[in-house]
C-alpha cells in the first residue's frame, strides 16, 4: 500500500486488533463535486461525516468494508465516479447520496445488468431528499460498490449511450472527467503500466494527465489528498512549462495497435470534453424570465446583483448549474485580458493560461447546454474552443438574444457546434482517429419516405439532399405508383413498390426491411425540413439517450388561410408525442416493438405507444428544422380543423415564413 | 405644366403612422418644389382685422409664387372682405351665396392646387411656413401635415397648445401614435392633399378640426407633425364642441359613456344573407344586437327574396338594423370598423367590444376569425376602415388589398371560438363578465385543442 492516508491506515490497524469485540462499523467514503462547497458535504449523508477518500488508481482496498458511502453533488459528478468504479472497495452496504438533481432527471433506480452484486441484494431503499436522492442498498455478502454505482448511473441516464470503445486507460488527477460515465474505462496509476485484462491489453489508449506546481492548491475534491507524494513526478514532467495546467496526453496503450514512427502520443486538446449526457439542452426554456447574466470573478454567474450559480474553480459546469441558468437570457463572458468591463479575477498563483482554458471550458459547456453566450473574440480562448465554435460565439450579439425566437435560433446554432466539437463522443472519435486507431463510420440513418403523390417526390428528395452532417440512405416507398417516379439523386436510394391496397404501416415495414441504417427516420413528402434536421435529431438522440426522438410540430403553415404559426409546444424534454414526420427511432427499438402497426392511418402514433409500452423513452427536441404543412381540408383528411391551430398559437406570420434555421427551404406548393 | 408637375407623387407604404420610413425631408431652400398649393384662409370667426397680417405673411413666403394661390373665404357675417395692398400674386376672395356652406370647404372646392393648406385669418406665418409643410407633400400623397402655432403674448392659448405638445412628445412627433394620430389635429395650420380631402368627405358645416382629422384618418391619411413650420396665433382658440364630437367621432370612446346609439356608429356589422336559412340570419343579427356595444349598426345584405322579406318584417322596428340589396362595397366614410359575420354564427355580447379592443391594442388592420372548415374556411372578419382605405389608396392594379393592409397596419388570424363566436345550433354558454371573455376563452378546455393531439401523431 503506497498511500500515506493516515485515517485509512489507522482504521485498518484498529480493525485488526479488536476484531472480536463489538467494533464500530468500518465505513469507507468517497465524494465528488463538493470541492467548492465542502460544508455541504458534511450534511449530505446522515450519520457519516468523513473521512472522505479518493479512489486510488493503485487498486481498491482488498478487505471488504461494512459500508461504502459515495456522495456526489450532481449527475455530472456521478458520471465522473463511474470510470473509477473499479477502485471502490467492496462492502455489505452501499449508500449513494446524490445531493442535487436537475428537474428533468429520472429517479436513481439501479439497472442491474449482468452484475453479480445485485444477486446478493437484501434490501434497497431509495429516498427523496430535499434536493436530491439517497440510495441505501444492503447485501447478503460484500459486493463491489463500484458495480452498484455503475448500475445507478445506468438507471439515471439510460443504457443506450454509445461511448465504450476504444478502451481508455485513465491516469492522473481529473482524468475521470475525460471519460464521464464510461464503466469500461481502466483506471491506471500514473507511474505503472496499465493493468492487463483477461487475454487482452488493459487499454487501447492511455490518457495521462500531468500536474504542474501551480496547481497544487486545487481544492476541488481532493482537499484531503496528500500532495507531497506526487511532487517528484511533477518535477520529472516539468517540460510542460506551466502553460497548461493539466497537460493531457494520449498514449497508445495496447501492443496490438500499430502506430507509425513518431506517432506514439497524440494531443487530446486543451479542454476536457463536455459530457453530453448531462450538459445538454434538455430543459431549455423558450421564454426565459431572467436578464442577461455575467460571468464574474471567481466564476460566479451573476444576474443583476444576485449570484445565480458559482462554478467550480476549474470551470466545472454541471447539470445543476445549467438548470439554474435556464431562466437567464444569456451569459456575458468578460474578456480574460482585462480589456472588458470586469475582467475575470483569478485566485493568486493561477496563471493567465489557466484562466483562459477555464473560461474556454465554461463557454463550451454553456454553449453545449443551450445557454447562449456573448463573448468578444479572444485569441487564446478561441484557440481552445476551436475555430468553428469561436466563430459562432463571436457572431452572437446582445440583439440576437432580445427576442425569444432569435435567442432560440442562436442557442440551437451554438449547441449544435459545441456538442459536435466538444461532446465526449465526438471528441473521443477525433482523439482515437488522431492516435491512429481505426474509427467506425458515423451511424447511418435510413430515411423512410412513403408517398402516393408523384408530384411531391422531387420536392421531398430535394429536401433530403439538403441534409448535412449525417450519413443517410433513402428508402422511397411508392404507394400505388409506377417505379419510374423517382428522379435521379446523389443519395443512395432503394425503391420499394407496393400496390395502393397495401396498408401504410405494412408498406413502411417493408421499407424498413430494406433499410440498413442504425436509425430509421420517417419523413413526410409535403412538409419542409431544414438542412440540419436529421443531424439535430441524431444529436438529440445522443444527448437524451432516448429510443425514439422527434421534433415538436412548432411551426405550421396553414395553407387554407396562408398563414404560418408557431404553436405553443414544450420542447427539449421527454414527452409522449412528437411530430409524425420527424420520428427517428433506433433500429434496435424498432425491431423490439416489431415495427409499424399494419394499419392505414395513425401509424406514427401507434409506434409511439408501442415504444412506451416496451419501456422505451421518447424525446422531443426543438421544432426549428421542421415546418408542417396543413393542407386544405379537401385534399387531405384532417382531423383538427384549421381554427383549432389558432386557439393556441404563440406567433403568427402572413404567408409561408421560415425561421432562420430552415435556410430558405424550397417553397414548393405555396398557395398563390 | 401644373398638370405635369402634379402627375406623380410617390406612394410609399407607411406602417401605421410611422412616417419615419420617409426619411428626413429636405431642408428649406435646398430643394425644388413642383406641387401647387392652395391656401384657404377662413375668416369664419370674424378675423377681418387680422386678415392683412395673414396675407402679408403669405406674401413673404419662400414657396415659389407660381405654385401658390390664396383663397380667402369670406364668412359673410360682416362687411365684405377687402383685400389689402400686400397680398400674394394670386389671391381671390370667395363669398358663398347665402344658405350655402361658408366654411373652408367652400374654398377647398374651388381650389385647384394639389394641396389645400388650411389657415385661419388670425394666423401670421413665418416665411418658410408653407415650404416646410410642402416638402412633406412631395414625399407622399397621403400625408396630413400639422404644425403648431405659437400664441401671441397676452392671448389665452395655453390649453390647446399643451394638448398638441403633449401628444407630440409622447409619440415622437406622432410617429408612434398609431391609428389615434388624428387626435393631434386640433386646429390649423394643417395641409391636406386635395384628393384626400375630397375622399374624406371634405369639411362639414359647423365642423371641428378633430372630426375632419378623424375622417382623413379613415380615408387613409398619415399625420405628420412639422415643428419647423412656424406661425403665430393672434386670436383666441376655440373650445371643441364635445357633444358634436361625441356624435361624429366614435373612436373618442370617452365621449360615449352613455349606453345609447349615436349618429355615427362605432361598428358596422354586415351579415350577408346568401342562401342561408332565415333563422340562421336572425340568430346572427340577434347576437349582434345583443352586443354590449350600443353604437353599432347591423346591415343585412341580400336581394329581397321571400326569406329576406321575412327578416325585414322581424326587424321593422329596429332602427339599428339596415337592409341592403348587395353587400356594401367600401365602408362608409365615417364608420371606423366593419365586422363581417356569416349567418348561422352568433357572437357573444362581449365579442364586438373585445375584438375591437384587441384590434386597437395590436393596431390591426384586419382581424380574421376562423369559424369552421368545410370546403373552404368559414370566417368572420373585422376591418379597420382606415386600413382598408389606406390599402385602396396604395394598391397597384392586381395587388391584394390584404397584403397591403398587412404591410401598413397588420393582419391576424384567430379562432372565432376564442372570441366567443359560436354556431347558432350550439347551446348558448353562460356569459362571463365583460373584459374577462378572452381570458376565459383561452383558459377553457376546448375540444379543438384536444383534437390537436391527433396532429402530433398524424399519418
Amino acid at each position: 500500500m503506497r498511500t500515506g492516508d493516515p485515517e485509512q491506515g489507522d482504521s485498518r490497524e484498529e480493525a485488526g486488533v479488536v476484531r472480536s469485540a463489538s467494533r464500530a462499523p468500518r465505513t469507507w467514503g468517497t465524494s465528488a463535486g463538493f470541492g467548492h462547497c465542502p460544508e455541504w458535504l458534511g450534511r449530505v449523508v446522515d450519520g457519516f461525516s468523513g473521512p472522505w477518500h479518493v479512489p486510488d488508481a493503485a487498486g481498491a482496498p482488498r478487505e471488504p468494508y461494512d459500508c461504502v458511502v459515495v456522495a456526489v453533488r450532481t449527475l455530472s459528478d456521478l458520471r465522473r465516479v463511474v470510470p473509477m468504479h473499479r477502485l471502490l472497495p467492496s462492502a455489505g452496504r452501499v449508500r449513494v447520496a446524490l445531493a442535487e438533481v436537475p428537474p428533468w432527471a429520472t429517479e436513481p433506480i439501479p439497472v442491474s445488468g449482468q452484475s453479480d452484486a445485485w444477486r446478493h441484494l437484501a434490501d434497497l431503499r431509495i429516498t427523496r431528499t430535499t434536493s436530491g436522492w439517497h440510495l441505501d442498498a444492503s447485501f447478503a455478502e460484500p459486493v463491489a460498490a463500484g458495480e452498484v454505482i455503475a448500475s445507478v448511473a445506468r438507471g439515471l441516464l439510460g443504457t443506450g449511450r454509445h461511448m465504450s470503445q476504444p478502451v481508455i486507460g485513465l491516469a492522473g488527477d481529473h482524468a475521470d472527467e475525460w471519460r464521464p460515465g464510461d464503466a469500461n474505462a481502466t483506471p491506471v496509476e500514473l507511474t505503472l503500466p496499465p493493468p492487463e485484462r483477461r487475454d487482452a491489453p488493459g487499454c487501447d489508449l492511455l490518457l495521462r494527465l500531468g500536474r504542474d506546481h501551480d496547481h497544487d492548491h486545487d481544492h476541488d475534491r481532493d482537499h484531503d489528498r496528500d500532495h507531497d507524494r506526487d511532487h517528484d513526478r511533477d518535477h520529472d514532467r516539468g517540460r510542460d512549462g506551466g502553460r497548461s495546467r493539466d497537460r493531457a496526453e494520449v498514449r497508445a496503450g495496447g501492443a496490438h495497435i500499430d502506430l507509425g514512427a513518431g506517432r506514439d502520443h497524440a494531443d487530446p486538446g486543451p479542454l476536457p470534453p463536455v459530457d453530453e449526457a448531462v450538459i445538454n439542452p434538455i430543459g431549455f426554456k423558450r421564454h426565459p424570465t431572467g436578464p442577461l447574466a455575467v460571468l464574474g470573478p471567481d466564476f460566479a454567474v451573476t444576474g443583476g446583483s444576485d449570484v445565480l450559480v458559482r462554478l467550480g474553480p476549474r470551470g466545472e459546469l454541471t447539470d445543476v448549474e445549467v438548470a439554474r441558468l435556464r431562466d437567464v437570457r444569456g451569459v456575458v463572458i468578460p474578456s480574460c485580458d482585462g480589456a472588458g468591463p470586469a475582467p475575470i479575477r483569478m485566485a493568486s498563483g493561477v496563471t493567465a493560461g489557466t484562466a483562459v482554458a477555464t473560461v474556454a471550458r465554461i463557454v463550451a459547456g454553456l454553449a453545449a447546454a443551450g445557454v447562449p453566450v456573448i463573448a468578444r473574440p479572444d485569441a487564446a480562448r478561441d484557440a481552445a474552443l476551436g475555430p468553428e465554435l469561436a466563430e459562432a460565439v463571436a457572431a452572437v450579439g446582445e440583439e440576437d438574444l432580445a427576442s425569444d425566437l432569435r435567442r432560440e435560433e442562436t442557442a440551437i446554432r451554438l449547441r449544435r457546434i459545441a456538442l459536435r466539437a466538444h461532446g465526449a463522443v465526438a471528441r473521443w472519435r477525433a482523439i482515437a482517429a488522431s492516435a491512429g486507431l481505426p474509427v467506425p463510420p458515423e451511424p447511418m440513418v435510413s430515411v423512410l419516405l412513403c408517398t402516393r403523390r408523384p408530384e411531391m417526390i422531387p420536392f421531398a428528395i430535394q429536401q433530403m439532399e439538403r441534409q448535412r452532417g449525417v450519413r443517410l440512405e433513402l428508402i422511397v416507398g411508392l404507394h400505388g405508383l409506377p417505379a419510374g417516379s423517382v428522379p435521379a439523386t446523389s443519395l443512395p436510394v432503394t425503391v420499394v413498390e407496393a400496390p395502393g391496397g397495401l396498408s401504410f404501416g405494412a408498406l413502411l415495414n417493408r421499407m424498413a426491411a430494406a433499410a440498413s441504417g442504425t436509425f430509421l427516420a420517417k419523413v413526410d413528402d409535403d412538409d419542409w425540413y431544414g438542412p440540419d434536421h436529421l443531424a439535430d435529431l441524431l444529436l438529440a438522440q445522443l444527448y437524451s439517450g432516448a429510443d425514439l426522438v422527434g421534433s415538436a410540430p412548432e411551426f405550421v403553415y396553414l395553407e387554407p388561410i396562408d398563414v404560418t404559426i408557431r404553436r405553443r409546444v414544450g420542447t427539449e424534454r421527454f414527452a409522449p408525442f412528437v411530430a409524425g414526420g420527424t420520428v427517428l427511432i433506433t433500429r434496435a427499438m424498432f425491431d423490439a416493438v416489431g415495427g409499424f402497426r399494419p394499419i392505414p392511418r395513425t401509424v406514427d402514433g401507434q409506434l409511439l405507444e408501442a415504444v412506451q409500452a416496451a419501456g422505451g423513452r421518447i424525446y422531443r427536441t426543438h421544432g426549428f428544422n421542421y415546418v408542417l404543412r396543413r393542407r386544405n381540408a379537401r385534399e387531405h383528411t384532417w382531423r383538427p380543423p384549421v381554427q383549432s391551430f389558432l386557439t393556441s398559437y404563440e406567433e403568427q406570420w402572413r404567408g409561408l415564413v421560415f425561421n432562420a434555421l430552415m435556410e430558405d427551404a424550397p417553397a414548393y406548393g405555396r398557395q398563390k | 405644366m401644373r398638370q405635369a408637375a402634379a402627375a406623380y407623387v410617390p406612394r410609399p407604404r407607411i406602417p401605421l403612422n410611422d412616417y419615419g420610413v420617409l426619411g428626413d425631408p429636405p431642408e428649406p431652400g435646398a430643394w425644388t418644389p413642383t406641387l401647387p398649393v392652395s391656401v384657404v384662409v377662413s375668416t369664419l370667426r370674424g378675423h377681418a382685422r387680422s386678415l392683412p397680417l395673414t396675407l402679408a405673411g403669405l406674401a413673404a413666403q419662400s414657396y415659389p409664387d407660381h405654385l401658390l394661390e390664396v383663397i380667402v373665404v369670406d364668412a359673410g357675417d360682416g362687411p365684405p372682405v377687402v383685400l389689402p395692398d400686400r397680398v400674394p400674386g394670386r389671391t381671390r376672395v370667395i363669398r358663398p351665396e347665402p344658405g350655402t356652406s361658408t366654411t373652408p370647404d367652400a374654398g377647398a372646392a374651388v381650389a385647384d392646387g394639389h394641396v389645400v393648406h388650411l389657415l385661419d385669418a388670425d394666423l401670421v406665418l413665418l416665411p418658410e411656413h408653407i415650404e416646410a409643410h410642402m416638402r412633406w407633400h412631395h414625399l407622399a400623397d397621403h400625408l396630413v401635415v400639422l404644425s403648431r402655432p405659437r400664441h401671441a403674448p397676452g392671448m389665452d392659448g395655453t390649453r390647446m397648445d399643451g394638448r398638441l405638445d403633449r401628444r407630440l412628445d409622447t409619440t415622437s412627433d406622432l410617429r408612434a401614435a398609431g391609428p389615434k394620430a388624428f387626435n393631434a389635429m386640433v386646429g390649423v395650420p394643417a395641409s391636406v392633399p386635395a384628393a384626400l380631402l375630397r375622399a374624406s368627405g371634405g369639411w362639414q358645416p359647423s365642423g371641428e378640426y378633430t372630426e375632419l382629422g378623424y375622417r382623413l384618418a379613415l380615408a387613409g391619411a398619415v399625420f405628420v407633425a412639422e415643428r419647423h413650420a412656424r406661425s403665430v396665433h393672434t386670436g383666441t382658440p376655440a373650445e371643441p364642441d364635445r357633444s358634436y364630437l361625441a356624435e361624429h367621432v366614435p373612436t373618442l370612446r370617452r365621449l360615449r359613456k352613455q349606453r345609447r346609439t349615436h349618429l355615427v356608429p362605432y361598428v358596422e356589422a354586415v351579415v350577408p344573407v346568401g342562401d342561408a336559412a332565415a333563422e340562421d340570419v336572425r340568430a346572427t343579427v340577434d347576437g349582434l344586437l345583443a352586443s354590449d356595444l350600443h353604437d353599432i349598426v347591423v346591415i343585412v345584405a341580400g336581394p329581397p327574396t321571400t326569406g329576406v322579406r321575412a327578416i325585414r318584417e322581424a326587424y321593422a322596428g329596429r332602427s339599428r338594423v339596415v337592409f341592403a340589396e348587395d353587400a356594401p362595397g367600401m365602408a362608409s366614410r365615417s364608420v371606423p370598423f366593419r365586422f363581417h359575420c356569416p349567418p348561422g354564427w352568433v357572437p357573444s355580447p362581449q365579442t364586438l367590444r373585445s375584438i375591437v379592443a384587441f384590434a386597437d391594442r395590436k393596431a390591426l388592420g384586419v382581424l380574421s376569425l376562423a369559424l369552421d372548415e368545410r370546403e373552404g374556411v368559414v370566417s368572420a372578419r373585422l376591418e379597420r376602415t382606415a386600413a382598408m382605405n389606406r390599402a385602396r389608396l396604395l394598391a397597384r392594379p392586381g395587388e391584394d388589398l390584404d397584403d397591403l393592409v398587412h404591410e401598413t397596419f397588420g393582419t391576424l388570424w384567430e379562432a372565432g371560438e376564442t372570441w366567443g363566436i359560436a354556431p347558432a345550433s350550439a347551446p348558448r354558454p353562460e356569459t362571463s363578465r365583460p373584459g374577462q371573455r378572452r381570458v376565459a376563452a383561452r383558459r377553457s378546455r376546448n375540444p379543438l385543442r384536444r383534437g390537436l393531439v391527433g396532429l402530433l401523431t398524424r399519418t
